[in-house]
Parts: C-alpha cells; sequence; structure tokens
C-alpha cells in the first residue's frame, strides 16, 4: 500500500518533472545585458561584463538555472540614457529576456529601470549606483547589488571622521548628480559625526575634466587637512597626477573613490601615500576564501588581468539572481523578486548579504583603505582596509518614505 | 592664489593655442572644417603613450623625442587620410569634407580603442618635469611653463615660416586668393596635403606634450575638438594671433572663473564665444562677419 | 536655387509603395522591429526639420538638438511640472521649441556661414546645461523617468503608424511651406541675400522665420521621443543628435527635400545593425560613412539621377 503510494507519487513527479522540463529545458534563460561598451563608461562596463560572463561560464557548467543554460543578450547603450532605455526595450519586447543587468551610469540605469517596471522584468543593478533608483524612480522589480551613491559617501564620512588631526575638509565632485550626491552625503553624515570639523564650499568642475589645475588650486586655498573628492576615471588621474605638482600631498590628504581599474591606470604615478581610497569590491581586501581566489585565478586566465571591483560585482549579481530563481523555482519575475527578498547572499565581495524590498537595495559594504605598494602586485593596491557594514549605511525605511513623498 | 590661477590660465590657453593653431592653419587655407582635428590629438597622445618607454624613458629629451615622433606618425596618418579620402571631395559641397572628417573621427576612435583599450592610461612624467618652484607657500608647478614654452616655440616657428620662407608666401597667398594662386601656377594640391600634414603634426604635438600631465582616454577626441573650434572662431576661423589671444581669453577666464562663478564651469566657454559672436555681429552693423 | 518640391506620378508612385512597405514591416516585423521604425521615423522628421534650414534656407546649424530638446523638455515639464494632461502637453512641446527658436534665431541670424553654426552651437550648448544642470525643475542630468507609459501605452506597432501618420503630415506641410510664397522667399534668400534684399525682402526676417518653422518641427520629433522613451534626459539636446541630424541631411544629399528621410533611413538602419554585427560598430560606422561620401560626392539622392530617376539640376555652390 505504502509502496504503491510511493511510487505512485514518484511517477507523478517524474512526469511532472519531465513535463516542466520539456518545457523549459533547451530553452535559454534570456539576460538582457545592456551596458556601455562605448562612451565614457566603456572603461568599466567590459570588466562588469567579463565578471558576468564569468559567471554565466560557471552557472552553465553545473546545469544553469533551473536546468535551463543561461545566455546573455550584451547591448551596448554607448552610455547614452535613451540609447540603453531603446535596446532595453527592445530587448524586453523581442528577445524574450527574464532579467535585465550590466547597466553603468545613474542615467541610463534610470532609463532601464522605468523599462523594467513597464515590463516587469527583475532588473539587477551592478555598476549604477543612483539612489534615486532606491527613492523617487523606485519600482519594485529593482535591486541594486552594492552600495549606491550615498552609503558609499557615508562610508568615507565614517572614514574621516576617525581622523581626529583631520580638522578642515574640502568636499570636491564632478558636477553632475553623482558628484553632488555624493559631496552632500558626505558633508551631511561628518558633520553629524564631527561637529568640530570644518567643511569648505565643495569645488565642483565638470565631468571628465583634463586640466585639473584651476580647481586644485581652488581646493588647496582653504588649507584643507584633507580633500574629499567625487571624481573617478580619468578625471581623477588628472586629479591625482596635477595635485602632486600643486603640492596637494605635502600640504593636505585626498579620499576619493579608489576601485581596481583606477589603480592600475595610476600605477607608479601614484603617491607613496597621503591619499585613502573608497573602493566597492577590491579583491586584494576581501575576505579570502577558496572562492574568491579560485575565481581570481579564473579570471586571470581568461582575462590575463586581475579582476577589479566591477568585475566583481557583476559575477556576484549573477550568482545573486541564480540564487534567486533556484530558489523561487522559477524565472517569473514575482516569484524571483520574493525570493532575492528572502534569501541571504554569500557573494565574492562580503557574506551573509540580504537585499530589502522596501527599496531593493543590498546591504552591502563599501570599504577605505590607504594606498599601499604591496610587492605582490604590479600596481598599488590599498592597506588597513576598513569595511563598513552596508546596514549601517542604508537609509532607514522611513527616511526614504519622507524623501518619496518629498520628490512628489 | 591668483597667481597661480594665472599660471593655470596661461598653461589652460597655450594648451587650447596648440591644438587650435593646426585647426585654424587648415581652415585657413583648404576651408576645411576638420572635425577629426581632436582625433588626431588624441592619436598623437596614444602613440607618445607607446614611445615614452621606449625612448630613453625618464629623461627629457627622450620626453621630447617621443612627443616629435608621435606628430610625425600622426602627421603620416593625417596625409593619408588627405590623399586618399579628402581630397577626392574637394568640388563637393563643404559640408561633405566636414562629413568626411567626422567618418573618421568614428574610425580612429575605434581602432584606438581596439589598440589601447578603453581605460584611461598615464604617460609617466619625467622627473625633472614633475616637481614645482615653492615660493612661500605656495607651489607654481613646472610643467605648465614647460607647456608655455613649447607653445612660444611653436608660434615662433610658424610665424617664421609664414613670414620669411617660400613656403609662407605660397601659403599666403592660397589664404588670401585661392583662386587666383592656382592661376599664377601655384600647386594647390601640393599646398593643400602640405597644410593637411602640417597641421596634423600640430594636433600630434599638442597631444603628445598634454598626454603627461593627464590621462589618456579614447575620448579624448571630442573633448578636445569643440574647446578647439571655439577658440578659433573667437580669433576668427584662419587667423593664428586671433587663435593665441582666443586661447588666452578662454584659459585665463576658466581659470579665474573657478573663484568667482564656479557652476559655469560647463558651459563658460560657450558663453565666451556666444558673446564675442553677438558682440561682433552688432559691431557691424551694415554686413555679415565674414 | 533649389527647387520647388514637385510630385510626377511616379514620384507618388514610389511615395505610396514606401508607405506601404513601411507600415508592412511594421506590422509584420515584429515588436524590436516596430521600435527601430519609431525612432527611425523620428528621426527623420527630426533630420527633415534640418534640411529645411540646410537645403532651402542655407543655414548650417551645429546645434538643432536643441530645438528637439526644448520640445521633449516642453512637453515633460509640462506634463510633470504643471500637472497638464499628456493631450495638451503635446502641443506645448513643439510651442517651447519654437519659442526657443525665436529667440536663439534672432541672435543667429545676425551671422552667417561658420559664425551662424558656431553661434547655434552655443545657443544649443547652453540649452544643454541648463537642462543638465537645473536639479530641481529639469531633473539635472539623470532626466525625467516614469511619468508616463511609454507611447502612450500603445503597442509598438499601433505607435510607429502614429509616427508614421505624423511624419507624413509634417511632410506635407513642410513641402507646402517650400511651394508657398512664403517658401519663394526662404529659396531667394538662401540662394543669395543681397540680390533678395535688393528685391525688397528682409533676409534676416525671412532667416527666422525659417528658424522658427525649423525648430518648431524639430520641436515636434522632440516631443514625439519623448513619449516615445517615456522619458526625458538631457542628452537629447546635447552634440550626438545634432551631429546624427547633420549626418543625415548631408549624406542623404544637400539639394533635395528628401534628403533628411533619406539619409535618417540608412544612418539609423546602419547604427541599429551595425552593433549587432560587430563589435567595431565605430570602424564599421565610419567606413561606410566615408565611403558613401566618396562615392556618392552629392548624397544618396543623387542615387536617383544617377539611375536617370530624375533630372540633375544644377549643383549647390
Amino acid at each position: 500500500m505504502l509502496a504503491r503510494n510511493l511510487i505512485g507519487a514518484s511517477a507523478l513527479a517524474i512526469a511532472a518533472a519531465l513535463a516542466g522540463s520539456a518545457h523549459a529545458e533547451g530553452k535559454a534563460l534570456k539576460v538582457g545585458y545592456v551596458t556601455g561598451l562605448t562612451g565614457a563608461c566603456a572603461p568599466i562596463s567590459e570588466d562588469g561584463l567579463n565578471g558576468a560572463k564569468l559567471a554565466v561560464k560557471d552557472l552553465n557548467a553545473a546545469g544553469g538555472i533551473l536546468g535551463r543554460p543561461v545566455e546573455l543578450v550584451v547591448r551596448d547603450s554607448q552610455t547614452k540614457p535613451e540609447e540603453g532605455g531603446k535596446q532595453a526595450r527592445e530587448l524586453a519586447a523581442a528577445e524574450g529576456i527574464e532579467m535585465l543587468t550590466g547597466v553603468c551610469s545613474s542615467a541610463v540605469l534610470l532609463a532601464v529601470n522605468a523599462v523594467a517596471a513597464e515590463f516587469k522584468i527583475p532588473h539587477v543593478a551592478m555598476i549604477g549606483s543612483t539612489q534615486k533608483a532606491n527613492i523617487e524612480a523606485f519600482n519594485p522589480y529593482f535591486v541594486q547589488t552594492q552600495a549606491n551613491a550615498t552609503m558609499e559617501a557615508f562610508a568615507a564620512a565614517e572614514y574621516v571622521a576617525k581622523k581626529t588631526d583631520w580638522k578642515r575638509i574640502t568636499p570636491m565632485g564632478f558636477d553632475y548628480e553623482w558628484g553632488h550626491t555624493s559631496v552632500d552625503a558626505f558633508t551631511s553624515r561628518l558633520k553629524e559625526l564631527r561637529p568640530d570639523i570644518e567643511i569648505a564650499a565643495p569645488v565642483f568642475t565638470k565631468v571628465g575634466e583634463a586640466n585639473m589645475g584651476p580647481y586644485i588650486t581652488a581646493a588647496l586655498a582653504n588649507q584643507p587637512d584633507a580633500i574629499f573628492a567625487a571624481v573617478f576615471g580619468g578625471g581623477l588621474v588628472s586629479l591625482i597626477k596635477q595635485g602632486q605638482s600643486f603640492g596637494m600631498f605635502q600640504k593636505s590628504n585626498l579620499v576619493t573613490l579608489l576601485t581596481v581599474d583606477t589603480l592600475q591606470s595610476m600605477g607608479d604615478a601614484m603617491p607613496k601615500e597621503k591619499v585613502y581610497g573608497i573602493g566597492r569590491a577590491p579583491f586584494f581586501a576581501l575576505d579570502q576564501g577558496a572562492e574568491l581566489s579560485a575565481f581570481i585565478e579564473d579570471y586571470r586566465a581568461a582575462y590575463n588581468e586581475y579582476p577589479t571591483d566591477w568585475a566583481i560585482n557583476g559575477y556576484d549579481a549573477m550568482m545573486f539572481y541564480a540564487q534567486a530563481a533556484k530558489a523561487a523555482g522559477s524565472a517569473e519575475a514575482d516569484p524571483v523578486m520574493a525570493a532575492f527578498a528572502g534569501s541571504s547572499f554569500d557573494g565574492l565581495k562580503a557574506k551573509g548579504l540580504t537585499m530589502r524590498p522596501f527599496d531593493g537595495q543590498m546591504n552591502a559594504p563599501a570599504y577605505v583603505g590607504e594606498v599601499n605598494f604591496d610587492p605582490a602586485y604590479p600596481f598599488p593596491t590599498m592597506k588597513n582596509v576598513e569595511k563598513f557594514d552596508g546596514a549601517a549605511l542604508m537609509f532607514s525605511e522611513e527616511t526614504i518614505q519622507a524623501m518619496r513623498d518629498a520628490a512628489k | 592664489m591668483i597667481w597661480v590661477q594665472l599660471v593655470n590660465g596661461l598653461m589652460e590657453g597655450m594648451m587650447l593655442f596648440l591644438i587650435a593653431s593646426g585647426l585654424t592653419l587648415i581652415f585657413g587655407v583648404s576651408r576645411i572644417v576638420n572635425f577629426a582635428h581632436g582625433s588626431l590629438y588624441m592619436l598623437g597622445a596614444f602613440l607618445t603613450y607607446a614611445l615614452v618607454p621606449v625612448i630613453a624613458p625618464g629623461t627629457v629629451a627622450g620626453f621630447f623625442a617621443a612627443v616629435i615622433l608621435a606628430g610625425i606618425g600622426v602627421a603620416a596618418i593625417g596625409t593619408a587620410f588627405e590623399v586618399l579620402a579628402l581630397r577626392r571631395v574637394y568640388g563637393a559641397d563643404s559640408l561633405m569634407q566636414l562629413i568626411i572628417t567626422i567618418a573618421l573621427v568614428f574610425v580612429i576612435r575605434d581602432v584606438v580603442r581596439w589598440i589601447w583599450g578603453a581605460n584611461s592610461l598615464s604617460v609617466p612624467m619625467p622627473d625633472a618635469l614633475m616637481g614645482a618652484l615653492v615660493i612661500g607657500d605656495t607651489y607654481f608647478p613646472v610643467f605648465p611653463f614647460v607647456i608655455f614654452a613649447a607653445g612660444l616655440a611653436v608660434v615662433a616657428a610658424m610665424i617664421g615660416v609664414i613670414r620669411f620662407t617660400r613656403t609662407g608666401i605660397l601659403l599666403r597667398a592660397a589664404t588670401d586668393d585661392r583662386g587666383m594662386a592656382a592661376l599664377l601656377g601655384i600647386n594647390e594640391r601640393m599646398i593643400f596635403t602640405a597644410v593637411f600634414a602640417a597641421g596634423s603634426f600640430l594636433a600630434g604635438i599638442a597631444g603628445g606634450m598634454a598626454a603627461p600631465w593627464g590621462d589618456v582616454n579614447y575620448l579624448l577626441d571630442t573633448t578636445v575638438i569643440v574647446s578647439a573650434f571655439i577658440v578659433c572662431v573667437i580669433g576668427g576661423l584662419g587667423n593664428l594671433y586671433g587663435a593665441l589671444a582666443g586661447a588666452m581669453l578662454v584659459g585665463i577666464t576658466k581659470a579665474v572663473g573657478v573663484l568667482y562663478f564656479p557652476r559655469l564651469s560647463m558651459v563658460l566657454i560657450f558663453l565666451i564665444m556666444a558673446v564675442v559672436l553677438v558682440a561682433r555681429s552688432l559691431g557691424r552693423q551694415g554686413g555679415p562677419a565674414r | 536655387m533649389t527647387a520647388a518640391v514637385r510630385m510626377t506620378p511616379a514620384r507618388w508612385t514610389l511615395l505610396v509603395l514606401a508607405l506601404i512597405g513601411a507600415e508592412a514591416a511594421n506590422r509584420f516585423g515584429g515588436a524590436g522591429l516596430s521600435l527601430a521604425l519609431s525612432e527611425m521615423l523620428i528621426l527623420a522628421l527630426f533630420a527633415s526639420s534640418l534640411n529645411l534650414l540646410m537645403t532651402y534656407g542655407h543655414m548650417v546649424s551645429f546645434g538643432h538638438a536643441a530645438y528637439f530638446g526644448l520640445g521633449a523638455y516642453g512637453f515633460t515639464l509640462a506634463v510633470t511640472r504643471a500637472g497638464v494632461p499628456v493631450e495638451a502637453a503635446l502641443v506645448l512641446g513643439p510651442l517651447v521649441a519654437t519659442l526657443g527658436g525665436i529667440v536663439f534665431g534672432a541672435l543667429c541670424v545676425r551671422l552667417t556661414e561658420i559664425y551662424f553654426a558656431m553661434l547655434t552651437l552655443a545657443c544649443a550648448q547652453i540649452t544643454y546645461t541648463v537642462l543638465f544642470q537645473w536639479y530641481g525643475f529639469t531633473g539635472g542630468d539623470t532626466g525625467i523617468t516614469g511619468f508616463m507609459p511609454a507611447r502612450f501605452g500603445l503597442s509598438e506597432a499601433n505607435f510607429t503608424s502614429l509616427v508614421l501618420a505624423v511624419l507624413v503630415v509634417g511632410l506635407a506641410i513642410l513641402a507646402r511651406i517650400i511651394n508657398s510664397p512664403l517658401g519663394l522667399s526662404i529659396r531667394s534668400v538662401g540662394q543669395d541675400r543681397w540680390r533678395a534684399e535688393a528685391l525688397g525682402l528682409a533676409p534676416r526676417r525671412v532667416q527666422l522665420t525659417v528658424f522658427a518653422i525649423s525648430a518648431f518641427f524639430a520641436g515636434v520629433a522632440g516631443t514625439l521621443y519623448a513619449v516615445f522613451q517615456g522619458a526625458a534626459f538631457p542628452d537629447y539636446a546635447g552634440l550626438g543628435f545634432t551631429l546624427d541630424a547633420l549626418i543625415m541631411v548631408v549624406i542623404g544629399g544637400l539639394r533635395s527635400f528628401w534628403g533628411g528621410v533619406v539619409g535618417a533611413i540608412v544612418f539609423s538602419q546602419l547604427r541599429h545593425w551595425a552593433p549587432l554585427v560587430t563589435n567595431h560598430w565605430g570602424l564599421a560606422l565610419g567606413l561606410i560613412l566615408l565611403a558613401i561620401v566618396i562615392l556618392l560626392p552629392h548624397g544618396l539622392t543623387s542615387l536617383a539621377e544617377r539611375l536617370g530617376l530624375r533630372q540633375p539640376r544644377g549643383g549647390r555652390q
């Protein structure tokens, strides 16, 4: 009796599994990957894509997601929001994608996010980090897998606040949304933590400014103990190189976004000290486990370079999605989103990460440390890196609600 | 601080002039609006990046040799473009010439990204040029003075050639009246090619000179070209001295402007041009600015 | 002088066939193709507005995207900031663009040739910067998203049909203008402003009129583009759109009413397909552009002459 029931039940289960897999097997799970392969985002977009490709390789080697092979459908947004929005819409309408990711740049992120909302497709952010997507432009299909711009600036403020001998700070930033948000968040958090610190009026430069001389001069005019600079990429390289000629590192310190790609770009031109970097996932400062070293090895074998923060975030974002889809038992948007909220994720950049459904924000950490020349690597790295827990950097739900109401 | 800002302004102005000089030269003689001038500048920066580690690295002489070689390389590429493509559309509408140079922008940008990747690269600066003169508490970086000197050398060389050589006489003749020059048996094609080569060389060395000061990346082309045009327009296209004055006006206004109207940095150069153009149009009620 | 627009029976046939072909592709080519067609048709209207300025007015603008952007933002801000119903806002977008065209045009028409072009560039960059930096009002560089369902919630194919209809009406109006007495003045001033002045025309006033009309149609295209995307970004007023339109008009053919449309079809299709074929689409696009310019230095519409479809006309000097 029992045996017959068992046999009957398992026969049913097998039949169901067969039916299910006959439907799903072979039909690839398409991931829409819209990223700035050309334009301002090109340097970091390629790294993110390389990381995501490795994740897909690993996933498919292990049988894919829910038995379905994963396929990246890559489109170049040219780092233009209208192009990114159009590409995402086309992928959603015509290519049958079931997830959107890869987006770099705040404006493109918001354009793609609107498409994700329109088609009800999970949108997993891995490079672009504007908190507008958490706040006024939030939709329930949004997941941010890294510290957003505000959280990163808060981490920098926490770090700076501990430097008790710093009494005067000048913020700098690129003159656009990310620069302003970062400077505002940094300033407000630092004021709370250290009311004694004098914060000068911020200096803004146009995005990607090559001749930083006038701005360095203006920033140093206040004789700050440190400059907080919300700049990146080529502009940051210019700032650091030209800063040395203006005595910036004799007179002051610099706290800025220093991802691995920038460390590589700077090379020997990086000052030996007085530079402090904020990282998103610096491979040399993460918890060194077997998975991370295997990833670094694979990555180096595949691309002949060390993985940057963007590559690690790309890998993590894909893996987080795979975990949620597996937990949901489906690639349907609503179950996947529920699974995102319900699960704890062990990524390369940190373990035990969770996503808060209220704003789609993962409690991803931010890393701040000082520049270091480690003979083990052919480029500068960072030492004494402090990991700031994401949960402590996130706005409370009440604050976000208030900001959403105010934006209406 | 205002003195340092003046140094910054002069440096930026001279950089702009180095870029604009070739552009205005080409326009003056051939009436070509060369949108690829920024791409040639970028190519000069990348070639310098490739050459610096090879030629006596770390020395000042090695750096200048690399820059000049890069300039020659860019001149070769510019000449090839002029002979193979541009020459074929001299008879067509001038806008066709503009579009063909835009096509070159697409090509150079993609090839550069292919060879050197999209990441920002950093050209090491020779130690001797890296430092600063410290007066009291103020640092006056050395490199801007080097740029300034290089710019003056270019001005002197250009004036020398234009004023005192046979080539210069031909150039002036062709600039003033192309038809008449051709009637007098001056080989217009040769002149156009030579001018395009010279302009490309100037773009190449401008890119090379600037390379160690900032970063080198594959988007430098558009960053540079618009400012270069504006400088030429402020000074009057084809007018070398005008370009120098325009470049200095823009450079110094920008550096000093940081202190007084910081939010205008994105748009300042356009405002200056608009004011100059509108003022010029008001100044010539009777006719258009030509 | 650039000729008026004349429709022969052969041309009518060609036009009707093209329209049927476009609508068929739209209906049977799938949603992806419909989206690509919408964008192409919007850009065709935008390029045609620039073509009016360049081919008939002989004014080269390096800043035409300003009016595309003003149209998009006029519409978007009316909906988001002023609470205007979407249908009414559709009218406001082009009006804002026209207003911008009148203000900037009044400055620009005082100049000629490259100086005119550079002043239009300055005006466009100032517009772009205002859109980019005025966070409280325009949303700044991250633009305005999610304020309306993209394409009014129409299906991809239905929206494309709508855009096609707007393009046809727009072109019909443009053709009427060119063939009208006003169009004759525009063409005479474009040909030789001194002679036109001697004939009693006020060249600047005519030029300002054509500038404003051109800005209006650019504004219609910009408004449609904001609807198409369901979003507005400062990029719409940026150098990228200006150059795209310029390339379209020039490779399309500078002496033809159809130059903008033909250029838009060719260039936007190239740009759509090249990245799907190669990672080095910039190189491919550049080489194709080079080839087009070298092989057809009078533009794609001159192919018609080469194929004997129409009589050659005197060149534009």
